[in-house]
């Protein structure tokens, strides 16, 4: 075997045993407070975060000149609506209904979670879109009280939780990429409970705890509050209902009120 | 190509795929440059050993620093620039033709590496989902490949001379 062959099977040796030893250094100092991982965490956020702080400046930039007309035309409907409405607004009362619907809008937007705890508004700096994981990664860490397993939201619903925390960035694992469940309750007065966890695509499926209970397509599910996230986020809108036959349990699909790769800010609740 | 081409291109793909594939983005899906840049970088390569060691070893701290695991991407990134070494060997790799088959084909590989380590680490994703999912990948991966057979390949003299 001549020389050239011999050096580049040393090479790929030599690349395989430091990855195995970086895997390995990761694995041991992960958790501890100056671990590889979280410096290297740390140092790539220095430079992810403007790059993608700019991203989204020229994606903004590039959507606001291609829609010009659109939202010129738009803005001009928005203010003779506005009008109408204030018109209108003047002459109605709040029915008794519409103050209960209005309630639980309040409810969805607001989160109990979030009025009870501290929230922490933060920008995502990394997602990486050429595979399916369902990760990404925010720019406020453990600095700013953010600890691994805290719920994050977005002004639709619940996103996920917090996997991994480090000075300056935390990554958030998106509902669909994990395998634990979710404990739900249906909104309305007469809340059904149940779990849910990822369907291995792009919805979420689970069951009624209590056998022979009736839910429709269309209920909006809620966070219970059991289990690993907050309570009173919305998860998401049920797309099918199936009672099994024999066992009685009641079977549902759902699709996540977030779409999750639309995403720019989130809130952590801490 | 060249040692400072090289740490450029695995410089662009570790920064911007995470923060700036958004911009060209389309329905969760995008490029991976990453493994773009590992079968071109091999392809140019004189001794491609280093090559697939550098590369492997940009996936390891892409993993660290913005994914839930580390190891299944290391792992497919290993994978893909071994077999580019292969199929590099059998092809003339100046043509388009194979450059865009063996795209498609390293994606598909990529992507059966990443579900099936995933998988034994406790990832959720169905195989089908991810199967649905490759047309967007190679398309993405395509584009990319394009982009550099028209920016390096085309005007250079031979593989080597870049």
């Amino acid at each position: 075997m001549r020389f050239r062959e011999h050096k580049q099977i040393a090479a790929v040796i030599l690349a395989v045993i430091i990855a195995v030893a970086l895997i390995a250094s990761l694995l041991k100092t992960g958790d501890g407070p100056a671990g590889l991982k979280e410096n290297l965490q740390g140092a790539a956020s220095y430079v992810t975060e403007p790059v993608s702080k700019a991203a989204d400046g020229i994606r903004k930039g590039f959507g606001g000149i291609f829609r010009f007309k659109e939202l010129t035309a738009e803005n001009q409907r928005l203010i003779e609506e506005t009008d109408r409405l204030k018109q209108e607004n003047a002459g109605l009362a709040l029915k008794r209904e519409e103050k209960e619907e209005l309630e639980e809008l309040s409810q969805v937007f607001h989160y109990d979670a979030a009025r009870e705890n501290d929230l922490q508004a933060a920008d995502i700096i990394a997602m990486d879109y050429s595979n399916w994981e369902g990760v990404f990664t925010i720019n406020k860490g453990s600095e700013e009280g953010i600890r691994t397993g805290c719920t994050v939201v977005s002004g639709d619903g619940l996103v996920g939780k917090i996997t991994e925390v480090s000075k300056r960035t935390a990554k958030v694992a998106m509902l669909l990429s994990d395998n634990n469940k979710i404990s739900f309750r249906t909104a309305g007065e007469k809340g059904r409970t149940g779990v849910l966890q990822s369907d291995g695509g792009k919805g979420l499926k689970g069951y009624l705890l209590e056998e022979g209970e009736s839910v429709s397509k269309g209920d909006t599910l809620m966070t219970s509050g059991i289990g690993l996230y907050a309570k009173g986020i919305k998860i998401g809108r049920i797309t099918d209902v199936e009672k099994k036959t024999g066992t009685q349990r009641v079977v549902v699909e759902a699709e996540p009120a977030v779409s999750f790769f639309q995403l720019r800010k989130v809130a952590v609740i801490l | 190509m060249k040692p400072l081409r090289t740490a450029l291109l695995l410089l662009i793909a570790f920064f911007l795929q995470p923060a700036a594939v958004k911009l060209i983005s389309w329905g969760g899906a995008g490029p991976n440059l990453l493994l773009c840049f590992t079968v071109f970088l091999v392809l140019t390569a004189r001794e491609p050993a280093p090559v697939i060691g550098l590369c492997t070893a940009a996936a390891a701290v892409q993993e660290m620093c913005f994914s839930l695991y580390t190891g299944p991407g290391t792992a497919a990134i290993f994978t893909v620039g071994i077999t580019a070494v292969l199929a590099g060997n059998f092809f003339t790799v100046e043509s388009p033709a194979f450059l865009a088959g063996l795209i498609a084909a390293e994606t598909l590989l990529h992507s059966g590496v990443l579900w099936v380590v995933r998988h034994i680490l406790g990832a959720p994703y169905r195989f089908l989902h991810v199967l649905s999912l490759q047309p967007f990948y190679i398309l993405y991966n395509l584009a990319i490949m394009a982009l550099l057979y028209f920016i390096f390949f085309k005007k250079a003299e031979g593989r080597y001379s870049l």
